[in-house]
């Protein structure tokens, strides 16, 4: 069985789709069918919140993967500067020195349900974490979520000296 | 005909790909800026 929700919680941004699935089974060693497939299967009741929430059933959170789109995400760019000087330094002998920089901005997604660096510097404390991340995670009740955002910078800073002699003429 | 070439450059990142990216955390992605596996520092050629 399969129940799909879609929440937007504002207009064209933050779209959030929920999958849950429901296995209908008969306790191991009942012979007794659990529906007839012309009956279908019985209706399966959840436990909505007064939020429109449904609790995750369930211990596997980790399997529970969400979806954050950053509402002020930019589109990728690439800006460029260069510039360069020529200079016939002797007779027939020419150099050249050129600059480039070049910066890069991505769209990336990251998992943002990470438990902070900083989160304790207690021994204790950090193996009570260790034992149980899931519970330390900043949302409990999902495993990844993967924030869409502008994540992904690149820098390239370049310069080229050039020499070179022009042919002589005959 | 005599040419001499020789450049350096440097490029950094926080993360090679350009679809998921990954790394320690993404609460400081400054954590994870540092030289890109396309990095070459210095090539030179004369001929």
């Amino acid at each position: 069985m399969i129940h799909q929700d879609i929440f937007a919680t504002a207009t064209n941004i933050l779209y959030q789709e929920y999958l849950a699935n429901a296995t209908i089974a008969a306790p191991v060693g009942d012979p007794q069918h659990v529906f007839r497939l012309s009956e279908g299967p019985p209706k399966f009741q959840y436990a909505v919140q007064p939020d429109g929430s449904v609790p995750f059933i369930g211990s596997n959170y980790t399997s529970r993967t969400a979806s954050w789109w950053d509402p002020n995400m930019r589109m990728p760019y690439v800006l460029n500067w260069s510039g360069g000087v020529q200079w016939e330094f002797a007779h027939n002998w020419v150099s050249k020195g050129s600059i480039r920089a070049v910066r890069r901005g991505r769209d990336q997604q990251l998992d943002m349900n990470a438990i902070p660096l900083n989160i304790s510097t207690d021994t204790n404390t950090l193996n009570q974490i260790f034992q149980n991340a899931q519970n330390f995670k900043p949302y409990r009740q999902f495993g990844s979520i993967n924030l869409y955002s502008n994540f992904g910078h690149n820098t390239y800073h370049g310069g080229t000296g050039a020499w070179r002699s022009a042919p002589r003429r005959g | 005909m005599f040419n001499a070439f020789y450049t350096w450059s440097k490029t950094l990142n926080e993360s090679e790909a350009d679809g998921s990216a990954s790394g320690v955390t993404y609460y400081n992605r400054r954590l994870e800026k540092a030289r890109s596996t396309t990095d070459i520092r210095i090539v030179s050629s004369a001929s």
